[in-house]
C-alpha cells in the first residue's frame, strides 16, 4: 500500500474531490450562517431578563456542549423521520452543525460582552448615554473585537466537524475519500488527498485570523 | 409510547452497558496518556532545540488543520502496514486519539510554559538550578492555574471525539446506540438515552471548567 502511492490515480480522478471540496464549502457556510444567528439568538436570551428564556437558552447551550455531535446527528437522521419530519440529507446535516456550533458560538458572543469592563458602562452611563448608545458605541464594537479570534477557532472546528456528514453520506469532502477507497480499493491516496485539502482551508482561515487579531489588538488595546 | 420504548430499550440495557464502559475506559485512557505527553511535548515546543520547537509547530498545525475523522482513517490504514500485523480496530483509534489529543494539549502546555516571565528563568539559572529543577518547583506550579481551565476544556471536548472512532468498528456507546437502531428502528429513543449518557460523562467537566475559569480568568480591563 505504502509501496505504490499512486499520485496519477488522484490526478485522474480528481473532479471526486473537487466535487466534495465544494460540497465542504458549501454546507460550512450555510452550517456557519445557522450558527451565528442561533448563537446570537441564544446569547441576547441568556443575558435578557426574561428567567424561562435564560434558562432555556442555558439548556440548549449546557446540553449541546456536553454531548458529542455525532450523536446529535444521529438522533437528528434516525429521529426526524420517526416523528413525521423527512428532509434531505443535507439539510439535517446543516441543522445538525448549525445547532451544534449555536451552542459554542453563544459562549463566544456571551463572553465578548462580559468582557467589557463594567466600569466603561457606568462610565457611559453617568455622562448621560442611553442604554441602547451604550451597546451600541461601548459595549458592542468592544464585544465582537473580544469574540472575533475565538469566532474564527469555532469556525475552523465547524469546518472539520463537517466532515462527520459523510456518515449521513453527504457527498462532502470525507465522502470523496471514501468513495475514492471503494472504487479503487488504496485507502490512503484518498484520505491524505483530502487531508492535504482541509489543511489548506485551515491555512487560509488561520491566516485570515492572524491578520484579524493583529488588527484588533488596536481596538482592545490586548488581542 | 416514548416510555414503553424505554422499556423495551431495557432488554439492551446489557449492550448498553458494555458500550458506555468502553467509551469511559477508552476516554480515561487516552485522556492519561495524552496529559502525560501533551506536557512533555508541549514543554520541548518552549524550550527545546530549535528544529525540534519547529517539528512540533507543524505538528500541532497538522493536526488542528485536518478532521480527527480523517487522521483516524489514516492511521486505521497506514498502522497495520507499519507494524506489519493485522490489528484490531481498538489499538489504531487509541494510537488515532493520542495523536489527536497530544497536539491539544500540548498547545495549551506550551502556553503555559511560555507564560512564565524570562526574569524568572534567568533567576532560577543563577541560583544554579537546574532546568528540570526550575520545571518542577518555579514553573510548573505557577502554569498549574494557567493551563487547568483550557485542559479541562479539552478533556471534555476529547471525550466527544471518541464517538468517531465508532466508524472504524469500535463498540462504544455511539456504535452499540448504531446496531441497536439497526436493528428497532426507534432512534429518537435510541440516542437520546446515549445523549444522556454522554452527559453524564461530560457535564461535571463542563461545569469544572465553567467553575475554573470563573476562579482562574481575570477579566479584562480591571
Amino acid at each position: 500500500m505504502l509501496g505504490h502511492f499512486n499520485l496519477q490515480l488522484i490526478f485522474d480522478h480528481f473532479d471526486l474531490f473537487r466535487h466534495g471540496l465544494w460540497w465542504t464549502c458549501l454546507l460550512s457556510a450555510m452550517g456557519w450562517i445557522s450558527a451565528v444567528s442561533l448563537g446570537l439568538t441564544a446569547c441576547a436570551l441568556k443575558l435578557g431578563p426574561v428567567r424561562a428564556l435564560q434558562r432555556s437558552a442555558g439548556f440548549y447551550i449546557e446540553s449541546i456542549r456536553s454531548t458529542p455531535l455525532l450523536v446529535q446527528l444521529y438522533f437528528l437522521y434516525f429521529g426526524l423521520p420517526e416523528i413525521g419530519i423527512v428532509l434531505p440529507e443535507v439539510v439535517v446535516g446543516v441543522i445538525a452543525l448549525g445547532l451544534n456550533s449555536g451552542a459554542y458560538m453563544a459562549e463566544i458572543f456571551r463572553a465578548g460582552i462580559l468582557k467589557v469592563a463594567p466600569g466603561q458602562i457606568e462610565a457611559a452611563r453617568s455622562s448621560g448615554l442611553s442604554a441602547w448608545r451604550i451597546q451600541r458605541h461601548v459595549v458592542l464594537p468592544q464585544a465582537v473585537a473580544y469574540a472575533a479570534m475565538p469566532l474564527m477557532s469555532q469556525t475552523i472546528v465547524l469546518v472539520k466537524d463537517s466532515s462527520l456528514l459523510s456518515l449521513i453520506s453527504i457527498t462532502e469532502l470525507a465522502f470523496a475519500a471514501e468513495d475514492f477507497y471503494s472504487r479503487f480499493f488504496s485507502p490512503l491516496e484518498g484520505y491524505v488527498t483530502i487531508a492535504l485539502l482541509y489543511f489548506a482551508i485551515y491555512l487560509i482561515l488561520n491566516s485570515a485570523s492572524d491578520h484579524w487579531a493583529r488588527k484588533i489588538k488596536t481596538i482592545t488595546g490586548t488581542g | 409510547m416514548y416510555f414503553e420504548n424505554l422499556a423495551m430499550l431495557g432488554n439492551y440495557a446489557p449492550f448498553f452497558l458494555k458500550g458506555v464502559w468502553t467509551t469511559i475506559w477508552l476516554s480515561a485512557v487516552c485522556l492519561a496518556l495524552a496529559t502525560v505527553t501533551g506536557l512533555v511535548v508541549g514543554t520541548l515546543h518552549q524550550l527545546a532545540w530549535k528544529p525540534v520547537r519547529a517539528l512540533i509547530t507543524v505538528y500541532i498545525h497538522l493536526v488542528r488543520g485536518t478532521p480527527f475523522l480523517v487522521q483516524l482513517f489514516i492511521i486505521f490504514f497506514l498502522l497495520p502496514e507499519l507494524v506489519g500485523l493485522e490489528l484490531s480496530p481498538i489499538p489504531s483509534a487509541l494510537v488515532a486519539l493520542l495523536i489527536h489529543g497530544t497536539a491539544y494539549i500540548a498547545a495549551i502546555f506550551s502556553a503555559g510554559v511560555a507564560s512564565i516571565p524570562k526574569g524568572q528563568w534567568e533567576a532560577t539559572a543563577a541560583q544554579g538550578l537546574s532546568l528540570m529543577q526550575t520545571l518542577r518547583h518555579v514553573a510548573f506550579p505557577q502554569i498549574f492555574q494557567f493551563v487547568l481551565p483550557p485542559l479541562v476544556g479539552q478533556y471534555v471536548l476529547l471525550i466527544k471525539d471518541t464517538t468517531v472512532v465508532s466508524i472504524v468498528g469500535v463498540t462504544e456507546l455511539t456504535k452499540s446506540g448504531l446496531l441497536i437502531a439497526s436493528r428497532i428502528p426507534e432512534g429518537v429513543t435510541i440516542f437520546s438515552v446515549i445523549g444522556v449518557f454522554y452527559f453524564l460523562i461530560c457535564y461535571p467537566l463542563v461545569h469544572l471548567a465553567n467553575r475554573l475559569e470563573q476562579r482562574f480568568t481575570p477579566t479584562a480591563g480591571n
